[in-house]
Formats: structure tokens, sequence, C-alpha cells
């Protein structure tokens, strides 16, 4: 499998982490983005984090997911593109 | 305006009007008696932190008056008798012994919600101040004991009999003293142990955004009893589901989703190219850089900004800058069509990508609880 994209965090102390992004989701109908990624693909069991895309002054941010009805597509969205 | 120490120690009676006129109020599907019982649960196991004995009583009293008269709710009679024994201590009688014998609401709910002991402390204080008594007050006094004698002609036979079993071991008073003090012992142990395995609960409440009591009523289901356990931990799974974390699967599983992903119709316009030269800046959130600086799985929780941290006014952690902001939104206008796309097609051949669009409630919060989500430590 190729590798996936890699973003780099850098915390306030100047360490970096990568983020590998799985892919963006983007809710029909409206304008709401996810960014799906992991930290680790090459575990034996693999988490999948998601947030949602933000963009606030002119930058996109990522914040937590709130609502119960995007916790309930992204999970079936994985649940589809897994099988 | 009532005693304050009376409505702190006794019964807080603005309290129970207050929960009294809430199950008036109670809608159809709310007022039959599980949902009232779970009520009565929740009510007390609030005011059970607290330990303001005015309102615990204040809510047995309300209940107790609300359910009076209707067998549906016999089940619960005991438990009224004793909770309201509990608080209603001879130390209790004691200190308000002018009030109680003044109020004939009090004295009803003693005769009514008291047990042996109650009345017998009740009894015994009314013995000890006649011997000093004349006049008006002596008079009170007799008439309250009249009282109390009568309530409990209906228990005679029962006693009578307990008292001729037990003639060998105790007479008929210290038979009522050891009842007494067995039943206080009894319900002081689960007082104790209803505080403890709050004090277990509380915080797994806490972490997953719960009542203690939802928390209990499920482990309760699933045949937990927390009186076996010493301490419970959310599993990690649970733990992170905080941290954003929508799902972990097996690394084939995972290949397979990647791949799913791209594969031509989705490939073309899920990814976006990010180089190394573009980075996230972690915001400068001061209460987070411990936890982003300690480990890999706080990193996690940083980044995704929990809902916990949500309900504590966190907002975004993580901002995107530069370029990578640009191609991400080239990409999310590609994504926008893509979708559209997909949408539409999803509606006419039950594509899989129907799932994501279709845009169906599921119950994830609700079923945090449902699957192996509390280990037990032995």
């Amino acid at each position: 499998m190729k590798d996936l994209e890699t973003i780099k965090i850098t915390d306030p102390s100047g360490k970096e982490i990568e983020i590998k992004v799985i892919t963006v989701l983007k809710k029909p109908n409206e304008d709401k983005s996810f960014l799906l990624y992991t930290f680790d693909a090459e575990a034996e069991n693999v988490d999948i984090y998601a947030s949602v895309i933000k963009e606030e002054n002119g930058s996109y941010v990522l914040d937590s997911i709130t609502e119960k009805d995007d916790w309930d597509i992204i999970q079936k969205a994985i649940k589809e593109l897994s099988e | 305006m009532r005693n304050e120490l009376i409505q702190t120690e006794l019964i807080d009676f603005d309290f129970h009007d207050e929960i009294l006129k809430e199950l008036k109020n109670l809608p159809g599907e709310k007022n039959n008696p599980t949902s009232v019982r779970d009520m009565l649960e929740e009510k007390l196991t609030t005011q059970l932190n607290d330990a303001k004995a005015g309102r615990i009583v204040a809510i047995i009293v309300a209940f107790y008056n609300f359910t009076k008269g209707n067998h549906d709710y016999d089940f619960l009679r005991d438990y009224y008798k004793n909770m309201f024994s509990y608080y209603f201590n001879a130390e209790k009688i004691e200190r308000h012994f002018d009030f109680i014998i003044n109020n004939d609401a009090i004295l009803n709910l003693i005769i009514n919600l008291g047990n042996d002991g109650v009345i017998s402390s009740l009894r015994d204080a009314i013995q000890r101040k006649k011997l000093f008594a004349n006049g008006e007050y002596r008079e009170l006094l007799e008439k309250v004991e009249d009282k109390l004698i009568k309530s409990s002609t209906l228990n005679k036979e029962t006693m009578e009999a307990l008292e001729h079993f037990s003639s060998n071991t105790f007479s008929g008073s210290d038979l009522r003293k050891e009842r007494s003090r067995l039943e206080a012992e009894e319900r002081s142990l689960r007082f104790k142990e209803n505080a403890r395995q709050n004090a277990i609960v509380s915080p797994v409440a806490d972490e997953l955004g719960v009542r203690t009591q939802d928390v209990i009523r499920r482990l309760t289901k699933k045949g937990i009893d927390l009186k076996t356990v010493d301490s419970l931990t959310l599993a990690e799974n649970i733990a992170t589901f905080n941290a954003s974390k929508v799902g972990r699967i097996k690394n084939d599983s995972f290949k397979k989703f990647v791949n799913n992903i791209r594969k031509a119709n989705y490939l073309r316009s899920l990814r976006f190219n990010v180089d190394d030269t573009n980075a996230l800046t972690i915001k400068s959130k001061v209460t987070m850089h411990d936890k982003i600086a300690s480990a890999k799985r706080s990193i996690v929780m940083g980044i995704s900004s929990s809902a916990k941290k949500a309900k504590f006014g966190m907002q975004a952690t993580v901002m995107m800058t530069g370029a990578l902001m640009e191609r991400l939104r080239a990409s999310f206008k590609e994504l926008s069509d893509f979708y559209k796309e997909c949408y539409e097609e999803a509606k006419d051949n039950q594509m899989s990508i129907k799932a994501v669009g279709a845009n169906k409630v599921g119950s994830l919060p609700q079923t945090v609880l449902e699957d192996e989500e509390v280990k037990k430590i032995a």
C-alpha cells in the first residue's frame, strides 16, 4: 500500500509530530468537511481519528466533532469504505 | 419564612413542593412505576453527593405523597421507609422535638414512613419530657403519644409474635432496641456503600460526559454488581472516543479501506498532496501544552480537541497554514463537486456512498457504554 500523505504538526515547544492523512470527507449538501487521519498506519489495529475542518480568519482549523449526526456519517463512511 | 435549620436537617418543604409539582406534571409516558423509580434514583443520587438531609427527605416524602394509594408503587414502600427512617434518627428527633410534636404533617410522616426505631425514639423522648412537663405542654405530649400508640396497634399482633419468639433472648423492649440498632447499622452501611459506588463511578461518568446514574444503570443492566467493584477505568477505545477517534480497524481492513478511497472514483477527488514544508501549528493553549508534550496519546487528545475539551470551551487546537490551506481549499471544491455527483448517483443505484450522504441518524453517543466500555479492575 502506498504511504499516506503526511502533515507535520508542531507543538508549542517545537516538537514535530506527523499525522497520516487518510482522506477528507465532505458532508453532502453542507459546507462541512472532516479530516480523517491516523498516527500509525502500520499498527496491527489502526486507530482512525477525525476532526472538523473549519475556516477561521482565513485559516483552516481542525476542531472537535461534537454533532452526533457527524459522528454517525463518518462512522458509516468508514464502515462502507472498509467493505 | 420556614426555619432554615428545619429545612436543612429535617425536611426542605420548598424542595418537596417543587418535586411534587414536577411529579404531578409528568407527561403520560413518564408517569409509570419504572420511570418514576428511575427519577427517584436520579434525584437521590444527586442529593446524596451533597449530603443534605433535608433535601433527601423532601424527595422521599414527595415521591411518597405522589405514589401513596397506588398499589403499582407498593414495591417502593420499604425503600421509602428505610430512607426516611435513616434520616429521622433519634438525634434529630431530639434536636427538633418541639417542632415535630407541634406539626401534624411531620407526625403523620413519622407514623407512615418511620420504622419501629423512629417511632420508638419519639416515644422515648416523649416519656422523658413528660417527667418534667405539666399543663398544656404535657397534654400535647400525651396527645402525641396516644397518636403513636394508636398507629402502632395495627402492627401489634406481628410484634407480639416476634417478641414471643425471641423471648428467650430479649425482652420486648430489648428486641425493639436491638432491631433498631441493627436497622440503623444496615442503613449506615448502605449509605456508605452508595457513597463509595458514586465515588467510583463519578469520574468515569465525567469523562464520558454523562450522568453518574446513567452509568450505574448501564452497568447494572450488564449484570455488573458494583458492590464487587473496587475501581473503574475507561477502556482505551472509549477513552480515546473523546479524542475524536472514530474507529479502530485491523490493518488488513485498513489497507482495504484506504485502497477503496483511492480507487478511481475516490482517489481522484479525495486526496490532496502535502509536502514537508507545510506544517500544522498548534494554537497556544496553555492547558494543553503538557498533554501535547507528554505522549503520543496525549497528542491525539490535543489535536482532536475532544468533546471533553469542548465542554470546557476549548475550541480549535490545530491550525493549518500556508500553501496547505490553499491546497485544501482547492481540494474542498473538487470534493464538493465529487460528492454531489456521488450523492445523486447513490440515490439511483444504492451504491455504498449513499450511506455517507444519506445522513441517517444512528446512536453512537448513546451506545458508547454498550460494548466493553468499562474495564473492571480486580
